[in-house]
C-alpha cells in the first residue's frame, strides 16, 4: 500500500557507486514503517 | 531527502527511496552490479538525497567529472533539501563546492585527498558522522559501513527516533560512537618525488624504535635539520616526529591485535621509554586506550583460529 505522506529519498547512483552502500541504504529506508511490525507483530494493548 | 516528517499509518512505508541517476537507461556500478534508475536528476529536481560511497582511489580527481550531478546537488541544497553523503560520497559534495568552509568527514583514507584537492574543507577524519551545516541539511558520515550511522540519522530525523531504533534492531545497524580513529591506518604512503624524503622514510621504517630516531635520521640524510623537516612536511603532510610516532603506534596496534604483551612492554618494544607518554600518544592517535583497542580488535584477529579462547585484556 502506498503512503502519500512518505518522505521521498533520492539515492544517487553513478558508475563509481558501491553497490553495497546503494542497495543497503535503499533496503533499509524502504523498510521504515513496515518491517518491525512484520517481525514482532503488534505489541500487547497497554504495553508501554 | 525532503525535510518533512513521514508520519504514515502503522504498517505503511515512511520513506520512499528511489534510485536517481543522470540518465534513465540501466547501467552497472562498482563490481559490475546492475542498476536500473527510477528517475533521472532532471526529473528529481525537487527532491534530493543521499550520495552513497563511490569507488575512488585516494589519488583520483573527480573535479572534472559529473558536472550535471554537481549542479543538481547544489540546486537541491539551495532549494531547501537535505543532502547526505556516505563514505567517499563526500568527495562529490566537496567537488560540488557544498563543503567549502564547512567541517566534514569521509572515509579516513581520503584525508590526504581532501588536504590536496579540497583545502577549503575543514576535514575531520575522527568522527563517524559530521553535520556540516548549521541547519543540519548537509551530513557527512565516515567510512564504508558508517552508512549505517547515516541511515539511523536519516530515519530518526525524518521519521522518529523510535523508528530509527526499531530499524537498527532489525538490521543490526551499529552506531559507530567510537568514531573512525581506531580503524585508521596511521602509516600511509604519500605520492611524492622528493628522493631525500623517500630516503628518510625508508631509514625510519627500519629504525623507528631507536630512542633518538629523529636526530639519527637527520644525520643519515646529510642535509641541514631545518631543510629536512621542511621538505618532509611538504612531501608527507607530517612532521618528522609525528611520522615516527605513527610508525610506533601502528606497530603497537599490531602487537595488541595479535600478542599478549602488556601495554608497558609494548611501549618499550616500539621505542617509548615512558609508558605513560606512550598511553597518551596512543589515546590521542587512536581514540582508545591500549586495553580498549585490544578488546575491540583482538576478537577480529582471533576469529579465524582461536574460537572460544579467553583473550587477554590486561593492556590497560
Amino acid at each position: 500500500m502506498r503512503n502519500s505522506a512518505a518522505v521521498d529519498a533520492m539515492i544517487l547512483a553513478l558508475p563509481e557507486t558501491a553497490g553495497s552502500a546503494l542497495y543497503g541504504m535503499l533496503d533499509v529506508l524502504a523498510a521504515t514503517g513496515t518491517i518491525w511490525r512484520e517481525l514482532v507483530g503488534e505489541e500487547p494493548l497497554g504495553f508501554h | 531527502m525532503a525535510g518533512a516528517r513521514g508520519g504514515g499509518a502503522p504498517g505503511l512505508p515512511l520513506i520512499r527511496p528511489r534510485i536517481v541517476s543522470p540518465e534513465e537507461r540501466p547501467f552497472r556500478c562498482g563490481n559490475g552490479i546492475p542498476v536500473s534508475p527510477d528517475v533521472t536528476i532532471a526529473q528529481a529536481r525537487a527532491g534530493c538525497g543521499d550520495v552513497p560511497e563511490l569507488w575512488l582511489a585516494p589519488t583520483d580527481d573527480i573535479r572534472d567529472r559529473h558536472s550535471g550531478v554537481k549542479q543538481w546537488l547544489r540546486h537541491c541544497y539551495e532549494s531547501g533539501s537535505s543532502i547526505y553523503s556516505a563514505c567517499s560520497g563526500s568527495v562529490l559534495l566537496a567537488a560540488a563546492g557544498l563543503l567549502d568552509g564547512r567541517e566534514a568527514t569521509s572515509h579516513w583514507g581520503y584525508q590526504d585527498l581532501f588536504r590536496r584537492s579540497f583545502p577549503k574543507v575543514k576535514f575531520n577524519p575522527a568522527p563517524n558522522l559530521v553535520i556540516a551545516d548549521p541547519t543540519g541539511r548537509i551530513v557527512t558520515p565516515g567510512g564504508t559501513t558508517s552508512w549505517h550511522d547515516l541511515a539511523i540519522h536519516i530515519i530518526s530525523r525524518h521519521c522518529s527516533p523510535g523508528e530509527a531504533l526499531r530499524i537498527a534492531k532489525v538490521y543490526l545497524l551499529k552506531w559507530h560512537g567510537e568514531g573512525q580513529l581506531p580503524y585508521a591506518s596511521l602509516v600511509r604512503r604519500q605520492p611524492h618525488a622528493d628522493s631525500i624524503v623517500r630516503k628518510a622514510e625508508g631509514w625510519l621504517a627500519a629504525h623507528y624504535r631507536e630512542p633518538h630516531a629523529v636526530a639519527a635520521v637527520v644525520k643519515e640524510c646529510g642535509i641541514p635539520e631545518r631543510s629536512l623537516k621542511r621538505r618532509f612536511k611538504v612531501a608527507t603532510g607530517l612532521t618528522l616526529i609525528a611520522y615516527v610516532q605513527n610508525l610506533r603506534i601502528e606497530e603497537a596496534k599490531r602487537m595488541l591485535e595479535t600478542g599478549n604483551s602488556t601495554a608497558d612492554e609494548i611501549a618499550a618494544l616500539v621505542g617509548y621509554e615512558n609508558p605513560a607518554f606512550f598511553r597518551r600518544v596512543f589515546k590521542r592517535t587512536t581514540g582508545l586506550t591500549p586495553g580498549a583497542y585490544r578488546r575491540m580488535f583482538r576478537p577480529l584477529s582471533a576469529a579465524s583460529g582461536t574460537k572460544g579462547k579467553k583473550l587477554s585484556q590486561n593492556a590497560d
